[in-house]
């Protein structure tokens, strides 16, 4: 059986922006202050009647967690109680990847690999090991190019490649650098036919 | 006895149940709705958990949030109040799974109660008279054209499953009956998923008695008398009295020796109503239904018996044994209750939500006493989402027309501004002929015309 999900309710409060509890229930694994709550990412769980549901992020929604820490086992909550305090991802961030200065000094004919998540963007599997690929490089449909780690899980990138991509291409550069914080659509690297 | 008890409901009677509840030394914790979390009863809590948004689908009528929010305020019983999840089988067998004791009868018995011919046949075992009619569930409309022909027209066929007058017709000669059966039937099925049907002669003008029941652990069951409840608008009570002065003393008697020996025979732990339809033309009283819960007009036995029932409630649920033998229930006087709702008689009785600019319910004007069970303040907004009942007014006097008098009284001393109330049309029906007399019915609210 598959565990059923909640999605957080959002609740903007003058400047402030929390994540409430949808439900009744204890509120358990919490996320801890600092890290980055992605949109549709999930964050903790609710005990109601001895199972679990997770909680989602609301699609609207995205921030790092700031404030004290909530008590991480089992607490317990109501409808609305307030589980985070975001702080949006600094000026600009939140804003839709079309209105970032990166993409207007793209113009718009540019290839530009998008983030596919919103996260931390890697260039290479491990600290020690070499990057997926370094500007120069060809690119194949599939490839992998980086990872995203969102809340502790990571996920590999690929260059998706097909008709809306040139037939030979390589890499340009790199706009994220390594370790950078994403947003969803935001640029991650600009190619270049050839 | 329990240390902490969590009610699963809200306003006046979650005001009322936390009342009996701190008289036993017990914390109470209640459950709340977004519209609800600020009110000052919700504030006079020991504690309140948030449950939803103010829609009760999403708030006051979730089971499972309900039973997570009793365990984890540490609660080790739920009581459901009136309306909700009162009767509820499925909640309370769902409390009794997760170790806390629900405040009522057993999830068996709260069933067969909800459905009506289970429950009349219960009704009938335990020896009470049902209305004539049928014979069990109708075959087809032949059955119940040679049933019609023997009770006598006018009847009513009514769904097994059936609630709020979906799947009832009432037929005056066979034609009808044939369209009727027809309709109610597709009706139920379309509502319910079950198109059974049953049929009862129909018993216009009758009176609404209901009794008082108490019953504990240990077999012992009280009677508290009856309430006479025929004043009624859209099968909404109004106005209620105990006793009725439609009883003399031995048949007050024989109706709660009646009443008190079927619910024996149900094994009836908790409070609980036996509610009769006195027939117009023979007197004679029938099983209508019971109700396996505290009813809203509780507070008028409470005064003639002087028995707290809602803390005999809590009291029985936790295993004591009644206090009170029945030989020692006595009526002490009479008492008479108007329910003051947000709504406006002159107008079908629409509600009325919004903001109580004015709310004074003067003190006691004698000649008897006045109690006044209410949640709501001056300035408080009555929220859309719940039923309109914002205050009961109770007078009790040594007799009837000393109730009627400090009743009187208390109702010209009350002043209600920002909403619209009922309160006209309790003045005009107090004051009416029949009311005066005690022969009223359940076919008319007399003394009362609707201004346009």
């Amino acid at each position: 059986m598959s565990t059923p999900v909640l999605e957080l309710i959002e609740e903007q409060d003058g400047d402030e922006l929390w994540l409430c509890s949808p439900d009744v229930g204890l509120f358990t694994n919490a996320q801890l202050p600092g890290e980055l709550l992605a949109a549709g990412a999930l964050a903790g769980q609710l005990m109601i009647l001895g199972r679990a549901h997770e909680l989602r992020v609301p699609a609207s929604v995205q921030g790092r967690i700031q404030g004290a820490s909530p008590a991480l086992t089992h607490q317990p909550v109501a409808y609305g109680t307030r589980l985070y305090h975001l702080s949006p991802l600094g000026d600009g961030a939140l804003d839709t990847p079309s209105h970032t200065p990166q993409d207007q000094t793209l113009g718009t004919d540019a290839l530009v690999l998008k983030s596919p998540q919103t996260g931390r963007f890697y260039h290479r599997p491990s600290p020690t090991d070499e990057p997926f690929i370094n500007p120069g490089q060809r690119l194949v449909a599939g490839q992998e190019i980086g990872m995203i780690e969102v809340m502790k899980t990571f996920t590999t990138v690929s260059f998706p490649g097909g008709s809306e991509w040139p037939k030979k291409v390589h890499l340009k550069e790199w706009l994220a650098e390594d370790g950078a914080e994403v947003t969803q659509g935001e640029p991650l690297g600009v190619l270049e036919e050839g | 006895m329990f240390r902490r008890l969590f009610i699963a409901n809200r306003g006046e009677v979650a005001v009322r149940v936390a009342r009996a509840a701190r008289s036993l030394g017990i914390s109470p914790i209640c459950a709340v709705s977004e519209a609800d979390r600020h009110a000052p009863w919700a504030l006079a809590m020991d504690e309140v958990v948030c449950l939803g948004p103010g829609n009760p689908e999403r708030s006051y009528l979730r089971a499972e949030a309900t039973v997570q929010a009793a365990l984890q305020t540490g609660c080790a019983a739920v009581h459901p109040g009136w309306g909700f999840l009162a009767e509820n089988a499925r909640f309370a067998a769902l409390c009794q799974q997760h170790g806390l004791t629900f405040i009522g009868p057993s999830p068996a018995l709260i069933d067969s109660m909800g459905l009506k011919w289970p429950s009349k046949q219960a009704a009938r075992a335990a020896g009470l008279t049902l209305i004539p009619g049928s014979e069990g569930l109708l075959r087809d409309v032949d059955e119940a054209i040679q049933v019609a022909a023997r009770v006598g027209y006018p009847v009513m066929v009514k769904a097994d499953a059936g609630g709020g007058g979906r799947g009832m017709r009432h037929c005056s000669n066979e034609e009808e009956l044939r369209q009727g059966f027809a309709q109610a039937s597709a009706e139920a099925t379309a509502a319910f998923g079950n198109g059974d049907l049953f049929l009862e002669k129909c018993l216009e003008n009758g009176r609404h008695i209901e009794v008082q029941i108490l019953g504990d652990r240990w077999g012992n069951v009280l009677h508290l008398f009856e309430r006479e409840c025929s004043i009624q608008r859209k099968h909404q009570k109004l106005i209620e009295e105990s006793p009725s002065p439609a009883l003399n003393d031995q048949q007050r008697q024989d109706l709660g020796r009646a009443a008190a020996q079927a619910a024996a025979a149900m094994n009836y732990v908790g409070a609980g109503t036996i509610e009769f339809l006195m027939d117009a033309k023979t007197g004679s009283l029938h099983f209508m239904e019971m109700n396996t819960r505290l009813q809203v007009e509780h507070g008028i036995s409470e005064c003639v018996t002087g028995i707290d029932i809602v803390r005999e409630q809590i009291r029985v649920s936790a295993g004591e044994k009644l206090e009170t033998q029945q030989a020692d229930v006595s009526l002490q006087g009479h008492a008479i209750e108007c329910r003051i709702n947000a709504e406006d008689p002159n107008h079908d009785f629409r509600p009325t939500p919004g903001e109580l600019t004015q709310f004074e319910i003067p003190d006691n004007l004698g000649p008897g006493t006045v109690r006044v069970d209410t949640h709501v303040q001056q300035g408080d907004t009555i929220p859309p989402h719940y039923d309109s009942l914002m205050a009961k007014i109770i007078a009790h006097g040594k007799d009837r027309a000393e109730a009627l008098e400090t009743m009187r009284r208390a109702l010209d001393g009350l002043r209600i501004e920002g909403v619209t109330s009922t309160t006209p049309l309790h003045q005009a029906v107090l004051t009416s002929d029949e009311f005066q007399s005690g022969t009223y019915n359940t076919g008319s609210l007399p003394g009362w015309t609707p201004k346009r």
